[in-house]
């Protein structure tokens, strides 16, 4: 029979220790990571996004205290709409003139008559519309870096139903940032992160 | 002893060597020679200068130092009188660009070939003063023609040499050295001596940061182009203005002979008549509205989110701005760019490849938007 001798016991309780440790050094590693990873995209199974060839990305609502930050977000999000080649982007000088044209009250939160409207007007297959929910410059001790968190809808045009929803959050303080200091990536180069990610999302 | 001697010379002829390298800027070094009489029988008006800076800074003088430059270099000037006299006649009050009207009247009443349109883009008279200018050339007659435009941005620590020696802390004396590159450029085309200036490599730290281009961006070297004043989200004032003066002094540097750049000041007088207000960017309406009478195939202008300047030695500039082509014949997007730099973006080490101003910054930009633009690398 197997006998555990008190030099044994001593032994297993040491290894066990050591794995409680690496275990926890593994998940404070992983913590910072999750911190800023997201999130939840909806996307609707009955719709066929090959049919989407236009669309008209739409003023975005902003939560953060940047006054820029929408506008700076949509300007980015257009060119790299264009960019991938997928979709073709209505200019934002003839979607101003069409949202003054339906007569659109808040243009970053259309309603389903709006939207069918607008898309007539506009030759879009859909809208794109979102919102910013942070964006700026986050503080933690010692430690600054700039973060971007947005949401973005898909809009069908002919439907007004949304088809295609997703957020993202990119940048903010990781566990490099705490330990070393530092101020992180500038907010230009979060933003085209964060818009990459988001269209990543929407065409895979 | 004589060795002694010697080597003391060669420390001494050494030294005078890095202090005559420390006085020299780069703007004198570009700098062409000019003499004797520049295309005989061509008479320029130099107009007054445009103030984009919102400073207030020595406009008369500076226009009066650039026509004495210019009268230096064999450039022949009219005079105030004259000018004077059909400005009045015709209520001329824009000085920032010149419509078909006015070029008319200043070809048939004053026999003006060209106008010198220039504009004062950045004017700060601290202890390191700063300058930037912009300056274009139009033909007058029944349609005006760009023929020359350039632009400069000075900073007094631009070269700042061995124990600072070649700091410039005299406004007047930035102010002279940016008329005289200016004036010196404009002779030297004048002379037909070559290329306005290279569209040269563009800086990889300048190139735009996302871009799109579509198949029918290659019709432009065949096409007729506008541009429109950028939508201004900045807190600088008339920056809008300001990075249009830039896109079309790139677009004019590329010299591309089968490529039409139409005068902003064309396009501001068909934008007043149509009572076109832009409003985020140009419609389907308004490019037809303009373009069609002015036969132009393919719009540009953008959006500026940034540009930045900065008192005195410390700081780094900062320019950020989209731009976006539309074709007028299909409607459809031809180009768009997003670009973004802070002025020590190449800097590695001792401020090598630092900008100081914002212009030499939108300048390198817009230079590496263009080229990329007409797809070289």
């Amino acid at each position: 029979m197997y006998k555990i001798t008190p030099k044994k016991m001593k032994n297993i309780v040491r290894f066990k220790h050591a794995a409680y440790i690496c275990a926890a050094m593994l998940v404070f590693a992983a913590l910072p990571g999750c911190a800023f990873r997201s999130a939840d995209v909806f996307r609707d199974a009955n719709m066929d996004f090959g049919a989407i060839r236009t669309v008209a990305v739409m003023p975005f609502a902003n939560f953060s205290k940047d006054i820029q930050a929408s506008e700076r977000v949509r300007d980015v999000l257009v060119t790299d709409l264009m960019a991938t080649g997928s979709v073709y982007v209505v200019p934002t000088g003839e979607l101003s003139r069409g949202i003054i044209s339906a007569g659109l009250a808040n243009p970053t939160i259309p309603s389903i008559d709006e939207v069918i409207k607008l898309c007539r007007i506009l030759k879009a297959d859909a809208l794109l519309t979102g919102s910013i929910r942070e964006y700026g410059e986050v503080r933690s001790a010692g430690a600054t870096a700039e973060v971007i968190s947005l949401s973005l809808q898909t809009i069908e045009g002919q439907s007004g139903r949304i088809v295609w929803s997703a957020s993202t959050t990119q940048g903010g303080i990781g566990l490099k940032d705490r330990m070393l200091g530092g101020g992180g990536r500038p907010i230009n180069d979060t933003t085209e992160k964060a818009v990459q990610d988001v269209i990543g999302k929407l065409l895979n | 002893m004589s060795s002694v001697s010697c080597s003391i010379k060669k420390i001494l002829l050494f030294s005078l060597t890095l202090l005559a390298c420390a006085g020299s800027a780069p703007a004198e070094a570009r700098q062409q020679s000019a003499t004797g009489p520049a295309m005989p029988g061509l008479r320029l008006a130099v107009f007054p200068i445009d103030n984009l800076s919102s400073a207030s800074a020595p406009l008369r003088e500076m226009r009066l130092s650039m026509m004495r430059k210019l009268l230096d270099l064999g450039v022949e000037v009219i005079n105030d009188e004259s000018l004077a006299k059909v400005m009045e006649r015709h209520r001329i009050r824009y000085t920032g660009g010149i419509d078909i009207k006015t070029a008319q009247a200043l070809k048939n009443e004053a026999g003006v070939d060209a106008v010198l349109i220039t504009s004062l883009e950045l004017y700060l008279p601290d202890n390191l003063p700063k300058i930037a200018l912009t300056a274009r050339l139009v033909a007058t007659g029944p349609l005006p023609e760009i023929i020359w435009m350039e632009s400069i941005g000075l900073a007094g620590d631009d070269a700042p040499g061995l124990l600072g020696l070649g700091l410039i802390s005299d406004p007047q004396k930035l102010q002279e050295r940016a008329l005289r590159y200016l004036a010196g450029s404009l002779a030297g085309h004048l002379h037909d001596r070559g290329k306005n200036h290279p569209a040269g490599m563009a800086a990889k730290t300048f190139r735009p940061k996302q871009f799109y281009a579509s198949e029918d961006i290659a019709k432009l070297r065949k096409g007729r182009v506008a541009v429109i004043p950028f939508f201004n989200e900045s807190s600088r004032t008339r920056a809008g203005e300001i990075l249009l003066l830039h896109f079309l002094n790139q677009l004019v540097g590329m010299e591309i002979e089968t490529m039409k750049v139409v005068e902003p000041g064309v396009v501001r007088e068909k934008m007043l008549n149509q009572r076109i207000i832009m409003n985020r960017g140009v419609s389907y309406r308004d490019l037809d509205l303009i373009g069609i009478p002015l036969e132009v195939d393919f719009f540009f202008t953008g959006k500026v989110f940034a540009y930045q300047d900065y008192p005195g030695a410390q700081g780094a500039p900062l320019v950020d701005f989209s731009t976006m082509g539309i074709g007028v014949e299909n409607k459809r997007i031809v180009w768009a760019s997003a670009s973004y730099n802070a002025g020590d973006d190449a800097v590695f080490f001792f401020d090598v490849g630092r900008l100081s101003t914002a212009s030499a910054m939108a300048e390198a930009m817009m230079r590496s938007v263009v080229i990329r633009m007409f797809g070289e690398k």
